[in-house]
């Protein structure tokens, strides 16, 4: 029996909202969403986790660095996979995500299998490899960011 | 004659040639010396309008004189930098490091072809208030009157260009973030389909709607770019004649809601309202403000009006959203400025959209303003100059022109297809 992960889309574009649920729902994904960073924590404060969230930075009130920073702050939530999918994609922008604890960083636009490829592998990976992931992917940016 | 008379002819003509040679070179002299001192003041009097700092020192970096520039850029509250080491009178520093005089100038040592194309080298100062001032900065030698070195500096504020650089920088990054989101789209669901033929046939037409959508926005986001490097480059040109002002602002009060389904408060009166405008410009200009007012207004009430007031006619657009303190609203109409530069913007854009509409109207010979508040709104007022010759009331209203459509404003009817 295959495992049907579950994902929380969080988002303020309705559009890219529905392309992401649709592209996870037909890659065996079940899909949830948020239209904000405030959305995002609300939904995850009460009820189960998901296995995974696809987080948008830019979003109004609470943004997606902020949403991540809370996520990690909270024990609950510490170790919960987090994949950014922004289009800021500067050093700078890709050092603060890595910083904050993500676990995948997409820059848009990015190939639909590309992103399904990435959460599949971001689950594969248990925490220390998440962990060392992070600290390879800051080693490897720009010296002059870091 | 004697010879003693002879000698004394000949001593006589001696001294006359002499006399005559002495005061040509006497004359010459004065002439020189008046070329000399009109030479010196010329010299002065640009040095003292140039807006360069020159700064003059000797070999060991003492400085010898200055001009006005330089004197301010010292900053030396009326003391003479005179007599003053160079490198405590101007405190330069290249980077983090101050630049050390001690050894020679290292201005002179890069050289006045420091750069690639010889304009100098990038140093900076403190300014009093902590902030940095760049300057370009050179330097040449001179030799003195006695054989001695003396070196040369010109100094440059780049302030501005700097300021124009860095918005220039951050509006590249706002633009290829604004074209990156509809990119996302298009992309992705373009790939979706050719992925997923067995995909349900309402989530197709959810992903055509989308991709039509997101195109539509993108293209409007590449004209208004277009359309600004037009008006920068000065390539706009605008068709002024008699336009039925009334008629269009109706007229797009109505696109508008068609195009957007929101609901525009109209209000203006029976009255012929000719203005002297270009059609497709003021267009722009209408649907520009009608879309800021939307992005803005939370979801409040638009009103779009017209009236007449003195020797123009005056159309505003008013929104009761989030509004603009006194620092933003002075700066709205700058090239690339935006309310909101943080990750927590709630509102997309180029920061284009309000240079493009105060350029058109200026070049409608116009006036735009702006009155606002924090929380409680924004309107906008755009004057356009009266037609001298009014139709009278009697006559038919003259149809709103759209005959000179020209090349340039085909492209830029874009702001109606969708919130930028």
């Amino acid at each position: 029996m295959t495992v049907s992960y579950r994902a929380l889309v969080v988002d303020d574009a309705p559009d890219i909202r529905l392309l992401t649920e649709l592209v996870l729902s037909m890659a065996g994904f079940t899909v949830t969403a948020a239209s904000s960073g405030r959305d995002a924590l609300c939904q995850l404060a009460g009820g189960d986790l998901p296995d995974i969230v696809v987080l948008d930075v830019q979003m109004p009130e609470v943004d997606g660095w902020e949403t991540l920073s809370r996520l990690r702050g909270d024990p609950r939530t510490a170790d919960l996979p987090v994949v950014l999918c922004t289009v800021k994609g500067l050093p700078e922008d890709m050092l603060k995500g890595w910083s904050l604890g993500c676990d995948g960083y997409l820059n848009k636009p990015f190939d639909m299998r590309g992103m399904v490829n990435e959460l599949q592998g971001v689950l594969q990976r248990d925490d220390a490899e998440r962990e060392a992931l992070r600290r390879l992917k800051i080693a490897d940016l720009p010296r002059a960011v870091r | 004659m004697t010879p003693a008379l002879s000698m004394l002819a000949f001593f006589a003509l001696a001294l006359a040639g002499m006399v005559l040679v002495v005061r040509r070179i006497a004359r010459k002299h004065r002439v020189a010396t008046v070329d000399s001192h009109r030479f010196q003041q010329k010299a002065e009097s640009i040095l003292a309008r140039v807006a360069d700092g020159i700064v003059v020192t000797d070999g060991a970096g003492i400085v010898l004189e200055t001009n006005p520039a330089g004197e301010r850029l010292m900053g030396r509250q009326g003391q003479s930098a005179v007599g003053v080491p160079c490198g405590r009178a101007l405190g330069l520093r290249d980077g983090e490091r101050a630049l050390d005089c001690r050894s020679g100038c290292p201005l002179l040592a890069a050289g006045p072809a420091a750069d690639d194309d010889g304009r100098g080298q990038e140093v900076w100062r403190m300014l009093p208030d902590g902030r940095r001032q760049p300057l370009l900065a050179s330097a040449f030698v001179v030799t003195d009157r006695h054989g001695g070195m003396e070196v040369v500096h010109s100094l440059r504020d780049v302030t501005r260009l700097k300021e124009a650089d860095e918005a220039k920088t951050l509006f590249l990054a706002t633009a290829s973030h604004e074209l990156k989101t509809p990119v996302t789209v298009i992309a992705g669901f373009a790939e979706t389909i050719l992925e997923y033929p067995e995909m349900a046939p309402e989530r197709r037409a959810e992903a055509v709607e989308a991709i039509h959508r997101r195109a539509l926005e993108l293209s409007a986001i590449v004209d208004r770019l277009l359309l600004c490097s037009k008006i920068e480059s000065g390539r706009v040109k605008v068709d002024l004649h008699a336009v039925d002002i009334r008629a269009l602002v109706v007229e797009r009060a109505n696109a508008f809601q068609d195009a957007s389904g929101r609901h525009v408060v109209l209000q203006v009166g029976h009255e012929a309202l000719v203005g002297q405008a270009d059609p497709l410009a003021l267009r722009t200009v209408v649907d520009h403000l009608l879309d800021n007012a939307v992005k803005y207004s939370d979801g409040g009430p638009v009103v779009l009006a017209g009236r007449r007031e003195g020797d123009a006619v005056v159309i505003s657009v008013s929104d009761i959203g989030i509004g603009m303190d006194e620092d933003q609203a002075q700066q709205c109409f700058d090239k690339f400025w935006q309310a909101e530069s943080t990750d927590v913007r709630r509102f997309g854009g180029t920061g284009i959209g309000l240079y493009i509409v105060s350029s058109l109207v200026d070049a409608m010979e116009g006036t735009i303003s702006v009155e606002t508040a924090v929380g409680q709104g924004t309107t906008f007022t755009v004057a356009i100059p009266v037609l001298v010759d009014q139709p009278s009331a009697d006559e038919p209203d003259p149809v709103v022109d759209q005959s000179g459509v020209k090349d340039f404003m085909r492209q830029i009817s874009v702001f109606s297809r969708g919130a930028v």
